[in-house]
């Protein structure tokens, strides 16, 4: 190889270790770190029993199970609770099953909270200890897994679900599972 | 005395960090001090909630992090230290929850091996064009001193003097 064969060639190795790290890094762009995939995802519901906030009988998740559904954890110590809420109380008028995850909250809060800014929730689940949450693989609220009527998750949603993201998003998954 | 009472706030200040330091493990969230049956077990704690990452607060260990979700971990990793799980058990456990990403030391899969691979690579690869430009280096200096003309140099010193 003759010394100037060799310059070049030499002289296109960064360039070509710049364009591998910039698509690396453009592809990065849109990934959200802080979604992390789930693995919860294509697995059924985790076995529970747990208390209902707003009825004496517990709640088991065969008894869940049956009709696609909605899985909210949430909280009233969780403020991005209070901004999703108005799109789930829209949502349960449009017929959506959506079923509560009360996550390590006060019963008495819970319920006082549900009176005053309305109730989504066709059952809510009480988790004081955070057993379910832990078994779910949840990061914190709000979080939201779509649960299809075999009992699989299918999706998770980390963060406030809004019009825009249940427009352009969450409501095809949502119908897709119907 | 304005010295005086600065003392009285400084060594105030100072035994009451003091205090709180020798009382160890923090209370925050109400989380219960935890207690051990064997100190084998307490290190196997300690150990864990250093390798585990915590889901929320990703860029800390659950042993350092305030989120909701890291205490429940940490109050799971001790239930399950009690009942005797070692610790390769309970990472199996929060791995099968929350994925690779929760531990600290991501096993050697077919989806990590670049992540162990590209340290080791990009450092050969530096190796190899670090030595060939010192070698280059070499090449072109030896080459200018064999075409020193060593006759011309000396008749222009001698022109010189």
């Amino acid at each position: 190889m003759s010394s100037l064969y060799k310059k070049t060639w030499v002289f296109f190795l960064p360039l070509c270790g710049l364009v591998v790290l910039s698509w690396f890094l453009l592809k990065g762009l849109d990934h959200d770190p802080r979604e992390l995939p789930s693995v919860a995802l294509g697995k059924t519901l985790p076995a529970f029993r747990l208390p209902s906030l707003l009825s004496s009988k517990e709640i088991e998740q065969t008894s869940l199970v049956g009709k696609p559904f909605l899985l909210n954890v949430w909280a009233t110590w969780c403020p991005s609770c209070r901004v999703e809420h108005p799109t789930f109380l829209k949502l349960k008028q449009a017929g959506v099953r959506i079923i509560g995850l009360n996550y390590k909250d006060e019963e008495l809060a819970a319920k006082k909270y549900l009176e005053i800014y309305g109730n989504p929730y066709e059952a809510v689940i009480v988790d004081a200890l955070g057993s379910l949450v832990l078994d779910l693989g949840v990061y914190g609220a709000p979080e939201t897994f779509f649960i299809d009527a075999k009992g699989v998750i299918r999706y998770r949603h980390v963060g406030v679900i809004d019009d825009r993201v249940w427009n352009e998003t969450l409501k095809n998954i949502y119908s897709g599972m119907l | 005395m304005k010295i005086f009472y600065a003392m009285i706030v400084c060594l105030s200040f100072l035994s009451a960090s003091f205090v709180s330091w020798a009382s160890g493990a923090s209370q925050e969230n109400g989380e219960p001090i935890h207690t051990f049956k064997a100190p084998e077990q307490e290190f196997q704690y300690k150990e864990l909630l250093e390798v585990l990452r915590c889901p929320k607060c990703q860029n800390q260990n659950i042993a350092d992090s305030d989120a909701t979700i890291a205490v429940d971990i940490r109050t799971k990793v001790y239930e399950l230290t009690m009942s005797g799980k070692t610790q390769a058990e309970i990472i199996d456990y929060m791995v099968e929850r929350y994925g690779d990403f929760v531990s600290y030391k991501p096993p050697v899969r077919s989806n990590t091996l670049l992540l162990w691979l590209l340290p080791v690579l990009i450092f050969i690869v530096s190796v190899i064009v670090f030595s060939l430009r010192a070698y280059q280096t070499k090449r072109n200096k030896s080459a200018q001193v064999s075409s020193f003309d060593e006759k011309a140099f000396v008749d222009l010193m001698n022109k010189v003097k």
